[in-house]
This record gives C-alpha cells, sequence and structure tokens, in this order.
C-alpha cells in the first residue's frame, strides 16, 4: 500500500457491509428460529412416532445443526469486517500523525516516502540542526503505518476468503468447522485478565501467530500493553498507542476544565476570601499538568536518536490511573545479558519519571563501563518501574508501609514476567530499590519472592527485615548503600523493638561500650551497618538522598558495577 | 484466669498500640525537624543563578576538546549526545536544575600509552586549576574538579588491568535557564 492510497481511503464502505451483513445475521436467525418453532416444536410435539419419525428428525435435527453452523460463520463475516475497519482506520491515523509532525518540522514527504527539508540557518524554512534524525524518526513511523495498513489488508482478505470457501463448498453448514473459525476469532479477542501467571501468558501469547499478535496489539492496546509475560517488543508497540491515547485523553481534560477562575471571591477586612472553585480547578489543572509532563518526559526519550549513551528505549507500561504509572526499559530486557529493575521511593509518579529514566540512562552507561574494562561484551538493560501507587509525601505518607504491601503483587509479576519472556541464556537480574522503593523491594522479596540474583538497596528506610538472608538472595549478592550526608538514617524506627534498640545502641556508643552500633530505621534494620549483612557500596562525600547517581560519583560506578555481576571498586 | 489474662494481652496491644503511635509521631517530628534543618541549608544555596544548561554544555565540550588535544590517544568512536540528569529529582528541592556530561571512549590502551595519558590529564588539568577530588583515591580512575565552576573530569580505566579508557566531564547542577524558576 502506498501513502496516498491509505491516506485517501474511505473505510465508510467497510462499515456499511458490516452493517448490512450484520442485518442479514439478524433475519437470518430469526428465520432459523421461526423454522425451529414452526417446524421442529411441531414435530416434536405431534404423536408422530416409528422408523419414519426417527429417520425424520435425525434429517432435521441435521438440517438445523447446518443452519446454526451457517449463522456462526455470518456473524464471522460481520466480525472480520469491523476488525478490519479498525485496523485500517488505525494505521490512517498512524500515517496522518506522522505525516502532520512532518509538516510541523517543516519537512516534505514526497508520494514515495522520500523526506526533504531545508538545511539552511538563514531560511525562514530551515528544518533545525536535528532535522535529519527527526526525519529517519517519521520515515519509520510513515513504514509503520503502512505495514499496519498492509497487514490488515492481508488478515481481512485471508479472513473473508475462508469464510467463502466454506460457504461455496458448503464446509460452512458444518459444526465443527462453525466452531473451530468461532474459536478462532474468539482467540483474537480473548486476552488473558491481569494477574495471571506470566509464564502461562507467556504460552498463550507464543500460540498466537505473528499476524494474531499483531491484532491482539492493535485491538487491545490497554491489556497486552501491561500484561506481564508478553514480550517486551510487543508490550512497547502496545504501550506506545496507549501513550498516545493517554495524552489525547488528559488534553481533551485540560480543555474541558475550561478558564481559570477568579482565585479570590472578594475581600473581607482586607483579607482575600478563598474561591473553591478555583483550588478544585488548580487542583485538577495542576495534577493534569504533571501527568502531561510525564507523557512528554516519554515521548522525548522514546524518539531520542539512538547513541551509545542513549540505547532504544521500551514503554513496558503506561495508564493515568491515580498519579500515573510508566515502565520504561533502556535497553530490550528479553535480549540484554543483565537487567536491573529500579524501583524508585517516595514521589515516584508518571510526572516525574523523566528525572527517573536520567537514573536508568546512567546505570546502564555505568554497567556497560564496567563491561567494557573487564573486557566483556555483556549488555544491560535497566528498568524504571513505576508500577504502583508510591507514597507522594514524606509526611505522612512515607510513614506507612501500606503502599509496599500493595506494591508485592504487581512487582513479583513483573519480576516472574521479565524471567518468562527474557530469550536464551537466563540474563543476570537486579532489583534496586531506593529510598521507600527499598522498602517495596524489601517487604515483597520477604513475603512473595523476587526471581533475581541481586538485591541493591539505596537509601533505604527499611527493607523489612533485620538481616539480608532473609531477603531469600544470597547475601553476598546483597548490596546496600547510605551517603554521608542522606538523612534518610534519621527515619526513625516505626516499631518499639526498633526504637529500643537504637536507644540501647546509642548509649552503647556514647559511653564507648560499643564501637560498632547497630541502627534501625522506619522499617526494619538499616541495610548500611555491618549487622545487616549486605555489601556497602561506596558513596562520595557529601551524598545526599538524592546524589548517589550524579556523575562522576562512587555510587554510581558501583551501581553499574553490581548491574553488571563485576567486583565493586 | 482466662479472663484477667485476656484482660493483660489487650493491656499489652493498647500499650504496643501507643508506643507505635508515639514512635511513629517521633519518627515524622524529627523527619520534619531534619527537613526543615537540610531546606534551611540547601534550598537557598540551590536557588542561586547558574550558568545556563546551554552554556553548560558548550564548557563541557571545550574542557573536553582542550583535554584531547592534550592525550597521546584517540578516541575509538563519537562522543555521543549528552547526558542530562535531573538533580534533587526526590529530594526537597527547589527542582528543575541539571546536570549534562558526555565523553569518549578509547578502547582497550596499552600500558605505556595509557599511562601517558593519565599523566597528560592530570598534569594539564591541574596546571588549568582542577583539583583532586576526596574520594578520587580508587586504583581506577583519576577524578579531578575545578573548584572555580565545579566542573568534574573523569579518566576512567587507568588500571593494568581494564581493558577501556575513557573520559568524561560534567557540569554541577545547574538551572536550563540560567536562574530559578519565579
Amino acid at each position: 500500500m502506498d501513502i496516498k492510497t491509505l491516506y485517501d481511503a474511505d473505510f465508510i464502505n467497510l462499515i456499511t457491509a458490516k452493517t448490512a451483513f450484520d442485518t442479514l445475521t439478524t433475519a437470518f436467525g430469526q428465520h432459523h428460529e421461526s423454522w425451529q418453532q414452526e417446524v421442529i416444536n411441531r414435530l416434536n410435539n405431534s404423536q408422530w412416532t416409528g422408523t419414519a419419525s426417527e429417520h425424520a428428525k435425525a434429517r432435521i435435527q441435521l438440517l438445523d445443526n447446518e443452519l446454526q453452523a451457517a449463522k456462526q460463520e455470518l456473524t464471522l463475516v460481520g466480525t472480520a469486517l469491523h476488525e478490519a475497519s479498525e485496523g485500517f482506520a488505525a494505521a490512517q491515523a498512524h500515517l496522518i500523525s506522522a505525516l502532520d509532525d512532518a509538516k510541523a518540522k517543516k519537512m516534505t514527504v514526497a508520494p514515495d516516502g522520500g523526506i526533504t527539508w531545508d538545511n539552511d540557518p538563514k531560511s525562514a524554512n530551515f528544518a533545525g540542526t536535528d532535522a535529519e534524525a527527526q526525519a529517519q524518526l517519521i520515515s519509520k513511523r510513515i513504514t509503520a503505518a503502512l505495514t499496519e495498513a498492509d497487514h490488515a489488508d492481508q488478515t481481512i482478505s485471508a479472513r473473508l476468503g475462508h469464510l467463502a470457501t466454506n460457504a461455496s463448498n458448503g464446509t460452512g453448514l458444518d459444526s465443527a468447522t462453525a466452531k473451530a473459525d468461532t474459536d478462532a476469532a474468539r482467540k483474537l479477542e480473548d486476552v488473558p485478565p491481569a494477574g495471571t501467571d506470566p509464564n502461562s501468558v507467556k504460552g498463550w501469547w507464543n500460540s498466537l501467530t505473528d499476524a494474531e499478535q499483531q491484532r491482539m496489539i492493535l485491538n487491545h492496546p490497554d491489556q497486552v500493553g501491561g500484561l506481564d509475560g508478553v514480550p517486551a517488543a510487543a508490550r512497547d508497540q502496545a504501550n506506545r498507542i496507549n501513550l498516545q491515547h493517554g495524552k489525547q485523553d488528559l488534553q481533551r481534560q485540560l480543555d474541558g476544565l475550561g478558564p481559570e477562575p477568579k482565585q479570590f471571591l472578594g475581600y473581607v477586612k482586607g483579607e482575600p476570601v478563598p474561591n473553591p472553585k478555583y483550588d478544585e480547578w488548580k487542583r485538577q489543572h495542576d495534577d493534569l499538568e504533571d501527568k502531561m509532563k510525564g507523557v512528554k518526559a516519554i515521548e522525548d526519550r522514546l524518539n531520542k536518536p539512538v547513541d551509545a549513551s542513549h540505547p532504544p528505549t521500551y514503554l513496558l507500561g503506561f495508564d493515568t490511573n491515580g498519579k500515573g504509572h510508566a515502565i520504561v526499559a533502556v535497553n530490550n530486557p528479553d535480549t540484554a545479558d543483565n537487567v536491573s529493575t529500579y524501583v524508585p521511593g517516595t514521589g515516584a509518579r508518571l510526572g516525574g519519571v523523566g528525572g527517573d529514566i536520567d537514573r536508568s540512562d546512567l546505570m546502564v552507561a555505568s554497567a556497560n563501563a564496567a563491561n567494557k574494562k573487564a573486557g566483556d561484551p555483556a549488555t544491560t538493560s535497566s528498568i524504571t518501574w513505576i508500577g504502583y501507587d508510591a507514597p507522594q509525601s514524606i509526611i505522612p505518607e512515607a510513614a506507612d508501609d501500606t503502599y509496599a504491601k500493595n506494591a508485592e503483587d504487581k512487582l513479583h509479576s513483573f519480576e516472574t514476567g521479565l524471567r518468562a519472556t527474557h530469550e536464551g541464556k537466563p540474563s543476570n537480574n537486579t532489583i534496586l530499590g531506593h529510598s521507600y522503593g527499598t522498602t517495596t523491594v524489601g517487604y515483597t522479596l520477604r513475603d512473595k519472592g523476587l526471581p533475581v540474583d541481586n538485591v541493591v538497596l539505596i537509601a533505604s528506610p527499611g527493607a523489612g527485615v533485620e538481616h539480608a538472608k532473609e531477603l531469600g538472595v544470597d547475601p553476598s549478592h546483597v548490596f546496600a548503600a547510605q551517603g554521608d550526608d542522606d538523612i534518610i538514617k534519621y527515619a526513625a524506627p516505626e516499631d518499639l523493638g526498633g526504637a529500643w534498640s537504637n536507644v540501647e545502641n546509642n548509649i552503647g556508643a556514647w559511653t564507648g561500650f560499643n564501637d560498632n552500633p547497630d541502627h534501625h530505621v522506619a522499617f526494619g534494620r538499616d541495610p548500611s551497618v555491618d549487622q545487616f549483612g549486605a555489601h556497602i557500596l561506596p558513596t562520595s562525600p557529601g551524598t545526599g538522598h538524592s546524589d548517589y547517581w550524579n556523575n562522576g560519583s562512587a555510587s554510581l560506578r558501583a551501581m553499574g558495577e553490581a548491574i553488571a555481576g563485576k567486583p565493586i571498586s | 484466669m482466662s479472663e484477667t489474662r485476656n484482660t493483660r494481652n489487650t493491656r499489652n496491644t493498647r500499650n504496643i498500640r501507643h508506643a507505635r503511635r508515639s514512635a511513629a509521631a517521633a519518627a515524622l517530628a524529627a523527619a520534619t525537624l531534619l527537613l526543615a534543618a537540610c531546606g534551611a541549608n540547601t534550598v537557598p544555596e540551590r536557588s542561586k543563578p547558574t550558568v545556563t544548561l546551554d552554556q553548560a554544555k558548550k564548557q563541557v565540550d571545550g574542557y573536553l576538546a582542550d583535554i584531547l588535544a592534550k592525550l597521546p590517544v584517540k578516541p575509538t568512536a563519537g562522543s555521543g549526545d549528552f547526558s542530562d540528569l535531573e538533580c534533587d529529582h526526590d529530594d526537597v528541592g527547589p527542582h528543575g536544575r541539571k546536570q549534562t556530561a558526555r565523553g569518549y571512549d578509547f578502547g582497550d590502551v596499552p600500558s605505556a600509552p595509557k599511562a601517558e595519558t593519565a599523566a597528560a590529564f592530570r598534569t594539564f588539568l591541574t596546571d588549568r586549576g582542577f583539583q583532586p577530588t576526596s574520594d578520587a583515591t580508587g586504583p581506577d580512575w583519576i577524578k579531578l574538579k575545578n573548584p572555580k565552576d565545579d566542573f568534574l573530569a573523569v579518566l576512567d580505566g587507568v588500571s593494568d588491568a581494564s581493558h577501556n579508557l575513557s573520559l568524561r566531564v560534567s557540569s554541577p547542577c545547574v538551572w536550563p535557564n540560567g536562574t530559578p524558576p519565579a
């Protein structure tokens, strides 16, 4: 299919044909029901018995089965036409979006797909210094849209051809054939529900043909995109659709808020009187703008030209529910040798995903550096996992471990899915939490177990355990770091035992009887004390709570080494 | 007996709950004080005007070009685009500052030119006022920082065991437009 054909295509004829077939199917069904009442019921209620009666009833039952099968086959024609129209419309929308973006970037797209632009910085039509990279991205989108349309075309041709053959040679009257066709069509609609074991999901996904997988992505991106056990490339494709839908929905909501109300209703004795409508408008506006900021950060990273510091990015999860969620992988976790999942803590939300992706980029670069220095060609993927509802305030939300408990099933499912979809030799997997994210990681390891090789706890307010061995991972592969300027060490224990232990140890330290005091923080023993039993990662002097990823820092280098499975410097 | 025991258990449970609430309250109070203290020290510092992000990128490239000109080895590939990092991402703020960085790989450099490179790197930058950072004692890297502008230059993989030598220059946290948002 070429650009003009898809751009100009009017799919109304498919809708009309679908409606006509539905009408025909309904009429056929009504005739069938009438026939059942007028013929079969009367016959069954008659007093006719004997051999001739049995033969007649058997033949009529067979005819009834054939009519039922025919109705099923007719229904499938309507379904096929409907799905075809949706598939073509989606492809056309993607093409138009790419062409609109080309126009906005002052580029011209020729009918054969060639893209031209003005390179002269003095020209009014100058397309910018990154025009070539942008043109490549747009070209890929155009090609993808045309491929999508070709795919829809081939699918509808094959399905209608099959049903037409069944109709013409009579096999469509066979109950078994109609059932098989119905099952095949249903298979294209039924997506395993969220929470299904990722290994079962992977089995289901593998049972689909390439074409069926494509249809599943295009027809059900909201379900496929978040389903653990679906390979990363497919989730990425689905979530890019979800991202655009989410963006459009957020914009609609922003537009629907209307103009900003007056902040104050007036003044009484010189004091402003707050306007409740303004307060509500502002709350909604700021929430939507925050989510839109996250959407744009994801778009920017997905569209960034690939280079050594910016590997390909995969969107493994996205929604705008609550404060919004996003799961973004730098490099493909299904093919990487080392796979790390980074779980951020308090404040983690869709709106802040940009800063978390920055950190994943740096961790991949750091792991790559560790591998290169060791002469190891291994590759690394780092996934930012904002797949849970994190506390949004230090006080009071971060003092509540409910957020960590509620995340356990989701994190367990995600990590199980990573194992299920990984290709070839099992990867060296790391779970890396920061701040409250370490509590989420620790609780999940303690209560559900995680299929990981390494655990990294950065700036932890406690992982819900007293010793690394309680995490279910070899303690020699449990790492912890705490900067000298990080106030997390002062997050006082939420339980009496931990608080009392701190009192005893502080007295011991002050009186000189204890030169290696134990320490407890909000949710258990501080992972950075010797008694916890973790391998302590170095940090640079002056490292505060969000400084662990600073360029050139000892902690960033150590995280890369831990993720790459290399000795810590 | 049974009744007495139950009463005692109930009292104990209440005491534990009360103690937990007290501990949680103490934790929150401590955290509040600490955040306030942290904020008092760092927020004004972080809120000061800086060079812009574009200027920081030019400075990074300037340092890289100057350093490369003095080294006896050549990069194995281009530098790629800048890597930006959001500063104070999940700290008390203010939010919006960024670090930027980029660098080069030199591949598996033999011992002699590697030692020459390390010496040239150190000499050139210390002559320009760069100083070793306090954690630059690792066996495999040289970290030098310019106290005048806080730009950091790292030569990594300088030990004989390393199969890759790399150079990276990074900026301090800067406001994209040079000033914090109003």
